[in-house]
């Protein structure tokens, strides 16, 4: 009955990657992290299922008749098909990124985290490497996989186009703007340490202001100015190829501003790191 | 090494630990007693970096906790409340704790066996009784071979024979040369326990002794004596105390039993019972608190009928 060991070395210390490890273990040995990933999988592949078996219709002209498809409209039916899933991957991501440290808190388990890691800080980074890694290629697997799902469908209506390095490009898009909403969680989720707040606030940035901007955009000038520097439209640019003929609109009508994609990435990503600088703040001042 | 100097709490107006001064030496278990919220478990968190000091300071051999290099290595820590994900097993809590400093699977599965959760390992966390909530944490402290451990009332909640193992496992722990801070309300189990006593109340250190020094420190052993004549044998030891007890036996105090015989024998007084008592912990523990307890019961049920 001893406790002395020679299965602890003497010059076993703390390491930055060692940490990383620790909270790879902690993500990959939880169920809610299967359930958000199926959630995410399935959903966004269903979408593109739904979409793909009803693209015929998208192929129709004003007068009803079907119109010719050209390679235009291939490339953003097919490029709808494989991204429309993010918007309802991008909520539970954030959820996930938000549980990822609440439960943390919720359960005690936070204090065995931190004084084993009394620095704090390489917790927090340990994490957002898991969640963003983890989020990324979750969103590569599934904009690939939508792909694949809808690709028999939109080829038989002749409205597919094969993966080109735009198309690459912009789900790539997809997937990095996944691993940034969970960054976007995670910092949330630090910063307010309750699974119930964290979730009420990125919803609340990802859907909810959004659409309340755009009903005040209606009535206050300027308003649109604002839309495309907001999460969900940053993300929204990332994965989207840019066009470079003008959309044939009204007169009267202004197209929305679409931010270029580096410059969305870029934007999407300051959400992320303001939030996780917050949680950084909060989480190396306050008791646990 | 465990050293606070003028080491303070104050939680908003509530002053949980009051400018304290202690330390807590190698090679003996010390015991924390105190009544609930004198402010053991917070100074316990402000030892292991968890709660920051409102002022003073404390250290872990030489070092502030937060500086360092292998904090498992150093200090293995059992707080009160459940420090562990329900979701988790506890394999894999024990594997995430141990991976933050390189330790492997072996040790992970040596704690385990060590503190008897093998059949339970891969099962999650939730579903443990509070006996096992606890042994899961005792082996969490034990992960790094630590050098101090500090167990927050670590025989709570355990069965007969867990008490009698973690007695075992401090005070082998403590005579390999470790610090052992731990604290306990069963004042039974300390006093088998713990070398040395930190009493402390209302944020304050009210005593910080070796056991012996502590439970004398109370008004010592006294010795229970049964006589047909108590007056004479009062009159024959001046020096002492006495009181009569409920029985009619006579509780002398300041004398020890030989000098309550002897002195029979001199004065011709015929006894019928001579017996050294001793005083327990509790008792001192007691005395030591009495004017410094925040939350006291209402008596028994009648009691509180009565002054209705
Ligand atoms: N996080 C906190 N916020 C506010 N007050 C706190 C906090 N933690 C502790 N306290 C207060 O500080 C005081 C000391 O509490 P503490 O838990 O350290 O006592 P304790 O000696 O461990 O008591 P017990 O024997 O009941 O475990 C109590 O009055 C408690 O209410
Ligand atoms: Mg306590």
């Amino acid at each position: 009955m001893t406790a002395t060991s020679a299965t602890v070395r003497q010059d076993a210390h703390l390491t930055l990657g060692r940490v990383v490890r620790s909270e790879w273990i902690k993500f990959t040995s939880l169920r809610s992290t299967y359930w958000t990933t199926g959630i995410i999988l399935v959903l966004w592949l269903g979408i593109a299922l739904l979409f793909a078996l009803t693209a015929n219709f998208t192929a129709v002209g004003p007068d009803g008749q079907p119109i010719e498809p050209n390679d235009e409209m291939r490339q953003s039916v097919t490029m709808t098909a494989v991204t429309t899933g993010a918007f309802f991957g991008m909520l539970v991501a954030a959820i996930q990124g938000v549980l990822t440290i609440s439960g943390e808190y919720s359960t005690g388990m936070i204090r065995s985290s931190l004084a084993a890691v009394p620095g704090r800080l390489a917790v927090l980074l340990g994490k957002a490497v898991v969640v963003f890694v983890w989020m990324f290629l979750l969103g590569a697997v599934s904009s690939l996989g939508a792909y694949l799902v809808a690709l028999p469908f939109l080829g038989s209506y002749d409205l597919a186009v094969p993966l080109g390095s735009e198309e690459l490009l912009a789900m790539l898009g997809a997937a990095a703007y996944l691993g940034i909403v969970g960054l976007f969680g995670l910092g949330i989720g630090t910063l307010v340490r309750s699974a119930a707040g964290g979730i009420a606030i990125t919803v609340a940035v990802l859907m909810v202001i959004p659409m309340a901007l755009g009903v005040l955009s209606i009535w206050i000038d300027g308003i649109e100015d604002i839309v495309p520097y907001m999460l969900d439209s940053a993300g929204n640019a990332m994965m989207t190829i840019p066009s470079d003929t003008e959309a044939a609109l009204p007169p009267g009508m202004e197209a929305p501003t679409v931010l270029a994609p580096p410059v969305a990435a870029l934007v999407a990503s300051a959400w992320a790191a303001v939030a996780l600088v917050l949680g950084a703040l909060a989480l190396k001042g306050r008791d646990a | 090494m465990i050293e606070a100097t003028a080491l303070s709490k104050r939680y908003g107006s509530r002053t949980a630990v009051d400018g304290i001064d202690f330390t807590v030496r190698p090679g003996i278990v010390t015991g924390f007693l105190g009544p609930n919220g004198a402010g053991k478990s917070t100074t316990m968190r402000m030892i292991v970096g968890l709660d920051r000091p409102t002022a003073g300071a404390v250290t872990v051999n030489g070092k502030a906790y937060r500086e360092q290099r292998a904090p498992l290595r150093e200090v293995g820590v059992l707080l009160d409340a459940k420090a562990m994900h329900t979701g988790r097993s506890a394999y894999h809590h024990l594997l995430a704790m141990a991976a933050t400093h390189g330790i492997g699977k072996q040790r992970v599965n040596e704690v385990i066996e060590l503190t008897g959760l093998s059949s339970v390992a891969r099962k999650r966390v939730g579903g443990f009784s509070l006996g096992m909530g606890q042994r899961l944490g005792i082996a969490a402290a034990l992960l790094g071979d630590p050098a101090t451990l500090i167990l927050d009332e670590p025989v709570n909640g355990l069965d007969p024979e867990g008490v009698q193992w973690v007695r075992k496992l401090v005070r082998h722990l403590a005579g390999e040369g470790r610090t052992v801070l731990l604290s306990s309300h069963l004042m039974s189990e300390m006093s088998q326990t713990a070398d040395h006593i930190i009493v402390l109340g209302r944020g304050r250190v009210l005593a910080d002794a070796p056991v012996d020094e502590i439970i004398a420190g109370a008004g010592g052993a006294t010795v229970r004596v049964r006589t047909p004549r108590p007056d004479l044998l009062a009159a024959a030891l001046p020096e002492a105390q006495h009181s009569t007890l409920s029985d009619g036996a006579l509780s002398v105090s300041g004398a020890t039993a030989e000098q309550v015989g002897e002195a029979a024998a001199r004065s011709g007084v015929v006894l019928h019972e001579l017996t050294p008592v001793a005083s327990s912990l509790e008792e001192a523990y007691m005395a030591l608190t009495q004017d410094e307890i925040e939350y006291r019961a209402g008596g028994t049920p009648a009691a509180v009928e009565e002054t209705r």
